[in-house]
């Protein structure tokens, strides 16, 4: 009577399409990454779901995996049996094997009626009414994270106005709150005023070494050696191969991470992100 | 990060003013005119010319891109249709204006530097490792077979890293590039039966180099036909920096190739004065 785990996770699969459907087709990689499935298992339990008739795959563009209908239409015991069989084998009317107690059991009646009262539970409540759930929950947690980073003060020090303005409006689409210096002085005067919570610098502004100086004078400073710093440079020409690495190279460039411009919106809020988890 | 890296870092911080908690940030010192991250200044007027203007224009292109990338990713309100498909087509054409430029860059740089004195001892998987975890991720978002075979253990060379990377990473970068999804890539690397060198080979399935145009891909800024018809971008420079870095190793680069079935370049360069260098550091 314990439901295995391909329940479990052919389930979540399951909800993952629902909240896709009618939009787009997921390849399993991409379930499995956004519902944290292992890849090996949903590989499995997919086929079972495909025989049954509740998703098919799609190949060319927009390949992948999508519901066959609307998850309204799917109930809860057409995925379970897909994936586990009957939940509950009642052995007294099974008819290729009868009970030889059958007539003279007292249980028979209540193993019948357990089992019809589970199938009438499962095949009354349907999918949507999980990925419905599912949903409300995703936006809360949302939520809260955008609560979260409405608090978080970012100070960009860069010189090249257009880029300020760029890295302000990606920030501020994610409800940072930011402030801009142009200068090293005038970062580090911000700094003092403000108390960011991370400040992200460039390297080249009045001089060619002014962002260096920057995170030096920031480290010197008791008060707020521990801001961290994400430092945005040109410099860094030669690809990845500054080979920076902020735990063993700290002692020479006392920042946190080091990015080569340019950084592409989604790159610059992940890497953002990550200094808040 | 490397030692050239972390002396620089040094003689930068030791301009730094002393601590001093009383000043706090205020100790910031003042701006100095110091030529520090720009390049050597070469010679040669020619790569003079290219490296300062290549570096004055990387640093707006770059400011441009990210906020043609903002602008297209939906960041910046009010731009639709039309005028939404035009800035992904900029997007585009600033990308790859980028790549020329730093393309131009590293060969500006390294054909300015006095390569002699900047080699050192290197291990090859210190050099290898970053830039195979690259190309492994992007074997895998191409759909590419990535074989790497390196002979183990690789002794170590006096090389200079800087160019041994543009060595591995040009070679790589176009049979990459070349290679249609689906194909592979194979990089080995290995010492040659005299033990006195590094050899390697990269090989692709890729779309292969016309043999009227074998002669001719070493040449700065070539690019071959087929490879122009269908429209890969790029600057030409790779392969002229690839082989400027192997004759300055005192090594050398063959090419066999077959058009639509693909390219294998094949290299060797000597380990160098690795032992009498060593030595002579520990005296």
């Amino acid at each position: 009577m314990k439901l295995t785990t391909k329940a479990r996770y052919g389930l979540r699969a399951m909800v993952e399409l629902g909240r896709i459907y009618n939009k787009e087709a997921l390849i399993l990689r991409e379930i499995a990454e956004r519902q944290d499935i292992p890849l090996k298992y949903l590989e499995q339990l997919i086929v079972p779901l495909k025989i049954a008739g509740l998703v098919r795959n799609t190949r060319g563009t927009g390949k992948g995996y999508s519901l066959t209908r609307s998850p309204e239409l799917i109930t809860l015991r057409e995925i379970i049996t897909a994936l586990e069989g009957p939940l509950i084998e009642v052995h007294c009317s099974n008819s290729s094997e009868p009970c030889v107690r059958r007539g003279e059991c007292a249980m028979a009646e209540f193993w019948s009626e357990f089992q019809q009262s589970i199938d009438k539970y499962l095949g009354s409540k349907t999918l949507k009414e999980l990925v419905d759930k599912q949903e409300q929950m995703f936006s809360e947690e949302k939520r809260d994270k955008k609560r979260a980073r409405m608090k978080r003060k970012i100070l960009i020090i860069e010189d090249d106005k257009m880029l300020v303005e760029t890295m302000r409006m990606i920030l501020e689409s994610n409800h940072y709150q930011t402030l801009a210096a142009y200068d090293g002085k005038e970062g580090l005067r911000l700094v003092r005023e403000f108390k960011p919570d991370l400040i992200l610098l460039d390297v080249m502004m009045g001089t060619d070494t002014e962002g260096f100086h920057v995170a030096y004078a920031l480290r010197r400073d008791p008060e707020f050696k521990n801001i961290p710093i994400l430092m945005i440079t040109a410099i860094n020409q030669e690809k990845p191969y500054f080979n920076y690495d902020p735990k063993k190279d700290r002692e020479y460039l006392p920042v946190d991470k080091l990015l080569d411009k340019p950084v592409s919106p989604d790159r610059l809020l992940s890497e953002v992100a990550k200094f808040f988890e | 990060m490397d030692d050239s890296m972390k002396s620089k870092f040094r003689e930068l911080k030791s301009i730094e003013p002393e601590p001093d908690q009383t000043q706090g940030l205020s100790s910031f010192p003042e701006p100095f005119k110091e030529d520090w991250v720009s390049n050597p200044k070469p010679k040669d007027p020619k790569l003079s010319m290219i490296l300062v203007c290549a570096h004055q224009i990387r640093s707006p292109l770059a400011s441009i891109q990210t906020a043609l990338n903002a602008i297209h990713q939906g960041y910046v309100p009010g731009v639709s249709g039309k005028a939404m498909e035009m800035i992904g087509s900029l997007e585009k054409k600033a990308e790859q204006l980028l790549n020329f430029v730093n393309d131009l860059l590293n060969f500006g740089r390294l054909k300015s530097i006095e390569i002699e004195k900047e080699k050192e001892i290197l291990s090859m998987e210190n050099i290898l490792s970053p830039i195979l975890e690259e190309f492994r991720e992007r074997a895998e978002k191409r759909h590419l077979q990535f074989k790497v075979e390196i002979a183990k253990p690789l002794p170590l060379v006096f090389g200079h890293s800087d160019g041994l990377r543009h060595l591995f990473y040009n070679l790589l970068d176009n049979a990459f590039q070349y290679t249609p999804e689906g194909g592979e890539v194979k990089f080995f690397l290995g010492l040659d039966p005299t033990g006195k060198a590094i050899c390697g080979e990269i090989s692709d399935t890729g779309i292969g180099i016309p043999s009227e145009c074998l002669p001719y891909i070493f040449d700065e800024f070539y690019r071959a036909p087929n490879v122009k018809k269908r429209g890969i971008e790029g600057s030409g420079l790779g392969l002229n920096i690839v082989q400027w870095v192997i004759q300055s190793h005192q090594g050398e680069i063959k090419v066999r190739s077959e058009e639509g079935k693909g390219s294998s370049f094949w290299f060797a360069f000597p380990l160098g004065k690795v032992m009498a260098r060593k030595q002579e550091e520990e005296k």
